[in-house]
């Protein structure tokens, strides 16, 4: 039995020496360790041994056991580190194939250029306000003192719609009339919203567009204070060195009235314009918006007294601040909405 | 307006460059849009006498001229114009010069005669439109640069002149506007005619019928015109004022126009029937044949001017062919009037006749230009056509004292509480006096008459305006309000707007921004969500039948795009528009509803390496719909999808309606194969639309958080066999109908057809998630709850379990 263990001991170190994967080392552990392997085997035969024998042979086979699991686990500590070596420059990823992703969504740029501006005036505490599209004569034109056959309606060539005394609104200024009548100074208030005018859509004109118009009522607000506010969005909006200016101009719903420029920003600007500049056409200004202090007419025509309160309003194209913003000439990019163009917002 | 500045020249002294000028003005509310620089013509395009015409030896159409063009010796031009004749002062140009289009002159051979130079009519120098001819000259000295010839190097300014503003439609309101801004003095001569003759109102009888409309009229009588062509300094300043000269007689009263902005007609008098002119109302249906040969209905709200036999004239509009000035026409009766703005507008829009009267008439003339502007027309016309001015101006003038300007009480406080700044009283007074305004103190209060051509200033903050306007806006300081610290608002609506945004750009989405106009074609078939109930609304004056009515849905607008973007190559098209639908109620108000519309069409995007993603299908745009609706807190344990065929766009058989407690949010589904086929659209392409007011109305407006569950979730599967028009979601209802606390979530794994499940039917597998709150479910436990749910079903529905 001795020379048994002794041969059993010797052949088993020489195959796992000669183990090449840990299945091959598994295979032979079970082959020399398992329930029935070779070990065991020769155990079995323990009891035919003299007793006084069996201790000795006992600890004979004990030791060759922990002789062949320490070298099986030597054996195999050394196999699973090579595996894992291998491991490490196999199973390479290639990281230039493409991702796996899902398509990506974009915001409209006149959306994205309409929340930027009404984020700005509600940092100013303006509340935000809308109404409908589909106006009437008074909002729209009489309580904004639009007189009937005055040539100012002329500038704002309207699409009328069937039945009485239904237009599409021009301009965002009747949502003005509305809030006015709906709620006292002070008001601070922020109107967006989608217009209409009798145009055909061409790089410059839309039958649609997109416009936002604030005003200001309480009893000291100045013609200084609306120039301030617009000054301040202005410079929030372009940069803190934008050149404003403001030039009188007509208004049917203001008085004073006001233009607002901004220096143009595709060339030297107001200081030194480019005379060949698309943008500006060598003016060196780019018009923005009108504004002005509220007319007596309209406080009148929402019950407010004139000689108690007073107030600015100024509106502003959407369209217009997009264009210049992405440096856009063509108007209808905007209202084609071919999707290789709105792919190129990034939010 | 176009503005020559040689002739504004003649009213003030521009000391500055056009540039400057243009920015002073535009500070001023005049807004320059154009400066041009005309008529700089090349030094070898000079005036030349001819000396002598003789025919060509080899050509009937040519002659052969001698010129003198101040060359030393005459020189020798061949020309084909017609016309040409000894003494006469012509633009020649000669051999190296290069003319407005680009062409040099050069010495050539014509038919065998050398010509060293080209008579060149007005319009190859650019100086007018005839080009039938040679340019001709007044007496001017041979060899002259033409480029030196007074008026011919100008340059123009378009003015855009605020609908306000009347009073700056004329070269001198222009003027009197440089004068009160920068300071310099303003020129204004008054030219008057001499008279000769018979007194006019021995001839001409005038009654004023309608005086509100026309509160003055004066009338002056030419006798013994001989109507010729204007000459070439007055036909290029009208043709830089961007008017075509007619003949010396309607030239005239245009120049005057122009110059002083009161419109003036001319009649052939001796048409007059009677020598009585009749200023009254039309009569409604009175007829009358305008100078442009058409016959006009007239109706009872339009002015005319008429003789004893019926109208002549249009007020302010038009004249009358029958009384037009012809090439025979010996006595002239000129008339120069002020038109109410109101009525003179609503004839010329009703007759769809602008003209450059009508636009100054609508804006208000200066009725003290009236007899003014006449004056200065008869003396002009006797200057270019000859003729005898009758003594006197024929003039009834009812209305006249109602046209002076009121006086405006300005209170030098208020205009500093509305301004921001300080301005003294006496600033303020000088500032208003030099536009023309009379002022007088009266105490604290400024008493303003303003001019007679400024009847757009009416109240004391028209005042404000000029006063803030002369002083510049530059000058009132820019400053921040002192206003009560409040926060701003989004509105709840935008809010949502901008929610739907993000969660749909999330999801892969792409936003349009559609025209909410369309053609009743597509309107009819595309109601959209929000649009089934509403009429469409009719555009009354559409510029096209493509934009004639307002849409119903955004989704009539997505589906153009759509359209166009399959057309432009697009093989996946996944967008949405937060916009409105709009129409009438059935009680005929207008509504406009806010909707969230989406389009899905084509196959997805290449996920990764793969040749094209799965076309879109039902599920892709369910996910959509979930996902929107989870962001607004609604989720399928509040939802149901029914099958619906209410939608007339939707296929019928692959479309749903969302519903919440019965009331419906929206739409989805697949675009009607109808439409499909009509619209031409390949490929699959699914809708939907959800009304955004009521997905907001229904979202919960704070989120409750319920605690981590404590032990551990036992799941059960569940497979029924089912017959295919079941509905998968009905199994889902149902157990969540038990409302046990107990079970969890129940969820559909796998729906199964093929062997060995009948054909005709399907195997559907579910999940089942039961928990308790408070300790962990026992198996037994659990075997009792599914086998309550297994009972629920079957006795249900009709369906079978599998083991």
């Amino acid at each position: 039995m001795r020379a048994e263990l002794a041969g059993l001991r010797e052949s088993a170190l020489a195959e796992i020496a000669a183990c090449h994967s840990e299945g091959e080392l598994e295979a032979v552990r079970v082959r020399y360790l398992g329930k029935k392997g070779s070990l065991n085997a020769i155990l079995r035969g323990l009891g035919a041994q003299p007793p006084a024998e069996r201790p000795a042979m006992g600890a004979l086979a004990n030791e060759v056991k922990e002789a062949l699991v320490a070298q099986l686990d030597a054996r195999g500590g050394a196999l699973a580190a090579a595996r894992l070596a291998r491991g490490l420059t196999e199973n390479r990823v290639d990281v230039t194939l493409p991702g796996r992703t899902r398509p990506r969504g974009h915001v409209h740029p006149l959306r994205a250029v309409e929340e930027e501006v009404v984020d700005v005036f509600v940092s100013m505490g303006f509340r935000v306000a809308e109404g409908p599209e589909i106006e009437d004569d008074f909002h729209n034109f009489g309580a904004l003192n639009f007189p009937p056959d005055h040539p100012a309606r002329d500038t704002q060539d309207t699409l009328f719609l069937a039945g009485d005394d239904r237009l599409l609104r021009t301009h965002t200024s009747p949502v003005q009339i509305r809030e006015m009548r709906r709620s006292k100074p002070p008001l601070r208030v922020v109107v967006p919203g989608t217009v209409y005018r009798r145009d055909e859509l061409d790089p410059t004109h839309s039958p649609m567009f997109q416009q936002i118009e604030g005003f200001m009522v309480d009893e000291h607000v100045t013609f200084a204070n609306l120039k301030g506010v617009v000054v301040h969005f202005l410079r929030r909006l372009f940069g803190p060195a934008t050149g404003v200016r403001f030039q009188p101009t007509f208004f049917p719903f203001t008085e004073p009235s006001a233009q607002f420029d901004i220096s143009c920003n595709a060339c030297g600007g107001s200081d030194a314009p480019d005379p060949a500049c698309r943008v500006c056409r060598g003016r060196g200004w780019l018009e923005i918006g009108g504004s002005g202090m509220i007319h007596p007419n309209v406080l009148r025509a929402v019950g407010y007294d004139p000689e108690v309160v007073q107030g600015f309003a100024f509106g502003l194209g959407i369209d217009r601040i997009a264009l210049l913003r992405y440096g856009l000439d063509d108007l209808r990019l905007f209202y084609d909405n071919d999707l290789r163009f709105l792919g190129q917002f990034p939010f | 307006m176009r503005v020559p500045l040689t002739w504004l020249g003649e009213f003030v002294t521009v000391g500055t460059s056009p540039s400057t000028l243009a920015e002073r003005l535009t500070m001023a509310g005049l807004e320059i849009e154009s400066i041009e620089e005309v008529g700089r013509l090349d030094r070898r395009v000079r005036t030349g006498r001819i000396l002598a015409v003789e025919p060509h030896p080899n050509s009937d159409g040519l002659r052969v001229c001698r010129v003198d063009a101040g060359e030393g010796a005459p020189i020798q031009v061949v020309s084909g114009a017609p016309g040409l004749a000894a003494d006469q002062i012509v633009a020649v140009a000669l051999p190296g010069a290069r003319l407005p289009d680009g062409r040099e002159v050069s010495s050539v051979d014509l038919r065998g005669v050398a010509s060293a130079g080209v008579l060149c009519s007005e319009a190859e120098l650019a100086l007018g439109e005839d080009a039938t001819r040679v340019l001709a000259l007044a007496e001017e000295t041979p060899g002259t640069p033409l480029v030196e010839v007074p008026g011919v190097a100008d340059t123009v300014i378009g003015v855009e002149v605020t609908p306000n503003r009347g009073d700056w439609l004329s070269i001198l309101g222009v003027a009197r506007e440089i004068a009160a801004v920068t300071g310099v003095r303003l020129r204004h001569p008054r030219p008057r005619p001499r008279e000769a003759g018979g007194a006019a109102a021995q001839d001409v009888r005038l009654r004023i019928e309608a005086a509100t409309l026309c509160p003055r009229y004066c009338a002056r009588l030419v006798r013994a015109v001989r109507p010729a062509e204007s000459p070439f300094w007055l036909r290029l300043r009208l043709q830089r004022a961007g008017m075509r000269p007619i003949d010396a007689v309607v030239d005239a009263t245009n120049y005057i126009m122009l110059e002083r902005g009161q419109p003036l007609h001319a009649f052939d008098f001796e048409r007059i029937a009677g020598g009585e002119i009749i200023v009254r109302r039309a009569r409604a249906g009175e007829r009358m044949r305008s100078l442009d040969g058409v016959d006009r209905v007239l109706e009872g709200d339009d002015l005319v001017i008429a003789d004893q036999r019926g109208p002549v004239a249009i007020a302010g509009v038009m004249g009358g062919e029958d009384s037009a000035v012809t090439a025979g026409t010996r006595v002239l009766l000129l008339e120069s009037a002020f038109f109410a703005p109101g009525t003179v507008r609503r004839t010329s829009r009703r007759l769809g006749l602008p003209s450059q009267a009508a636009y100054r008439f609508e804006r208000r003339v200066d009725p003290a230009m009236v007899p003014e502007a006449l004056d200065a027309v008869a003396a002009l016309i006797v200057r270019l056509a000859g003729g005898r001015v009758a003594p006197g101006i024929v003039e009834a003038a009812p209305g006249l004292d109602a046209l002076a300007p009121a006086p405006v009480r300005l209170r030098p406080r208020r205009a500093v509480a509305l301004l921001g700044t300080q301005i003294s009283r006496g600033e303020m007074a000088r500032r208003l006096r030099a536009l023309g305004a009379q002022c007088r103190a009266d105490g604290d209060v400024l008493t303003i008459t303003p001019p007679s051509w400024r009847g757009d200033l009416k109240l004391e903050e028209d005042l404000v305006e000029e006063v803030a306007r002369v002083g510049g806006y530059d000058a009132v300081p820019t400053a921040l309000p002192e206003a009560v610290v409040t926060s701003g608002e989004e509105s709840p609506e935008r809010s949502w707007q901008r929610r739907a945004r993000r969660l749909l750009v999330a999801e892969g989405l792409t936003e349009m921004v559609t025209l909410s106009l369309t053609d009743a074609e597509s309107n009819r078939v595309m109601p959209g969500f929000v649009g089934r109930a509403l009429m469409p609304i009719d555009v009354r004056n559409p510029l096209s039948s493509e934009t004639g009515q307002l849409r119903r849905s955004p989704l009539s607008g997505l589906l153009r795009a759509l359209r166009m973007n399959v057309d432009r190559g697009a093989g996946f098209v996944g967008a949405f528009e937060i916009g409105k639908g709009y129409g009438l109620e059935g009680g005929g108000s207008a509504r406009e509803p806010r909707a969230v519309s989406i389009v899905l069409h084509g196959a997805w995007p290449p996920r990764g390496v793969e040749q094209t993603g799965p076309a879109v299908d039902f599920a892709d745009l369910k996910g959509v719909v979930l996902a929107l609706l989870a962001g607004f807190g609604l989720d399928e344990t509040v939802l149901r999808f029914r099958p619906t065929s209410e939608a007339a766009f939707l296929h019928p058989a692959q479309a749903a309606s969302v519903e919440i407690d019965g009331t419906p949010l929206g739409v989805l589904g697949a675009l009607h194969p109808e439409i499909v086929h009509a619209r031409d659209i390949a490929g699959e392409t699914l809708l939907a639309e959800l009304d955004l007011c009521e997905v907001a109305r229904y979202g919960p407006r704070r989120v409750t958080v319920r605690p981590l569950p404590r032990f551990p979730p036992v799941t059960r599967d569940l497979a029924v066999i089912v017959e295919e028009t079941f509905h998968a979601g009905d199994i889902v209802e149902e157990i969540r109908a038990l409302a046990n606390p107990q079970i969890e979530t129940v969820r559909l794994f796998d729906c199964y057809r093929g062997a060995p499940i009948p054909s005709g039917k399907k195997s559907l597998a579910y999940s089942v998630a039961y928990r308790a709150a408070d300790r962990s479910l026992t198996d037994d436990e659990v075997n009792a709850l599914h086998a309550t749910v297994r009972e629920r079903l079957q006795g249900r529905f009709s369906l079978e379990f599998r083991s």
